[in-house]
């Protein structure tokens, strides 16, 4: 089987969080459940410092910008 | 191994000289919309979605179709456009047993892989097909046991790669009085009609598809039919014209399937079909009469030179496939 993908380099917290994210599904679908944005960075950062990481809510806006550009630019293919 | 159990793949990403694949996490929300890419949005208001995306190598989408096929495919859907394919999707994904996949993006990124990138083989683009409509026919419920996929209008060209790669699928064709399809696409243009913006294999790109729109667009419209009838010699296929519908899905189309619908999926699939299937907030209202109001002299002497033909004998395959 092949190896995830990462950005490379060395984990940061937000990324070993990322990680944990799309692997623990318990984890995830308590994610799912916050549909607006400010809560959801919040249960993020929180979620992670229950983990004992460290994420700050500028990086999880910064890596959900750069995801919704993504997303958006997907959509435009 | 990756978990990606209730994950499903949105796309390819080509970074090298492989591509790799998008995942992201669908859990057990169903395809309902008349679009795979409306199901998308849908999902993707939950900012978990969009931010906790994975990616993985293509080998592994074609690893994972061989340990979780999922449902086996049980239909195919080709069209030529604005010809109630969209209806035939909606009524199928009416019922919470069917998986319907309606002109899913990764199926067009394994199909149409080539096209952008010219070194990608045809036995590549057949294995990544196989991953993707796997990747995509997972259960979401666990009600589901059939698995139906409505493909792009000009993946009909490709019909023989789809076949190499599901050979014991039986498939439709559903077209319509080109003059209607032709209609139809000149007041509102898909995409993949505007020369320069979709390429569409084997049809040539010259000045003449910029400076006369209904020209361009029949050229494709009979390249697509030419396909179908040509893919339609070698078995497994059944042509239905949209007259025969909503009723050939109850019909004609369920034995060709091989699906005995259930009493409450027949309900569903009523209440489905008087719907607008694309806008199924609305009711639907049939519209041949006022297309073909609306065609002019112009419109009805493209479509006689150059699809005329085709529709005679697209009716004659009907003929013979509805025995």
């Amino acid at each position: 089987m092949a190896p995830l993908l990462f950005s490379g380099g060395v984990m940061s917290d937000f990324e070993r969080f990322r990680a944990m994210a799309v692997e623990d599904q318990w984890l995830l679908e308590r994610l799912l459940a916050e549909t607006e944005e400010d809560c959801f960075v919040g249960a993020v950062t929180g979620a992670a410092a229950e983990r004992g990481l460290v994420v700050t809510t500028e990086e999880v806006r910064a890596a959900l910008e750069t995801a919704t550009r993504s997303w958006i630019t997907r959509q435009a293919r | 191994m990756i978990g990606l159990d209730g994950w499903i793949p949105l796309g390819f990403d080509w970074d090298g000289p492989a591509p790799e694949v998008d995942w992201c996490h669908l859990g057990g929300m169903r395809f309902t919309e008349p679009f795979f890419e409306n199901t998308m949005r849908r999902a993707m208001e939950q900012p978990a979605r969009v931010l906790f995306r994975q990616k993985t190598t293509v080998d592994m989408l074609e690893e994972r179709a061989r340990n979780h096929p999922g449902i086996p495919p049980t239909g195919f859907v080709f069209h030529m456009s604005r010809c109630g394919s969209t209806l035939i999707s909606q009524m199928l994904a009416a019922s919470e047993e069917n998986v319907v996949i309606s002109e899913g993006w990764p199926i067009d990124a394994a199909i149409s892989a080539d096209l952008r990138h010219p070194e990608i083989t045809a036995e590549e683009r057949t294995r990544w097909l196989r991953g993707v409509v796997h990747a995509l026919g997972q259960p979401r419920l666990g009600t589901e046991r059939r698995y139906f996929v409505k493909f792009d209008a000009t993946h009909t060209i490709d019909l023989p790669l789809v076949r190499r790669a599901f050979p014991q699928v039986p498939w439709i064709f559903l077209y319509r009085d080109p003059v209607e399809v032709l209609v139809s696409q000149l007041r509102r243009r898909a995409a993949w009609t505007m020369p320069g913006i979709v390429r569409v294999r084997g049809v040539g790109l010259t000045a003449a598809a910029f400076a006369e729109p209904g020209e361009y667009v029949a050229d494709l419209l009979a390249r697509i039919c030419e396909s179908a009838l040509e893919a339609g010699s070698e078995g497994g296929s059944m042509f239905v014209n949209y007259r025969e519908l909503p009723g050939a899905v109850y019909g004609r189309l369920a034995s060709h399937w091989g699906c005995p619908w259930y009493e409450g999926e027949l309900q569903r699939m009523h209440v489905a079909a008087i719907r607008d299937a694309k806008q199924p907030e609305h009711v639907f209202s049939a519209d041949s009469d006022r297309k073909q109001s609306e065609a002019g002299e112009r419109v009805r002497e493209i479509c006689s030179r150059k699809l005329g033909h085709l529709y005679r004998r697209l009716e004659g395959r009907a003929s013979v496939t509805a025995r």
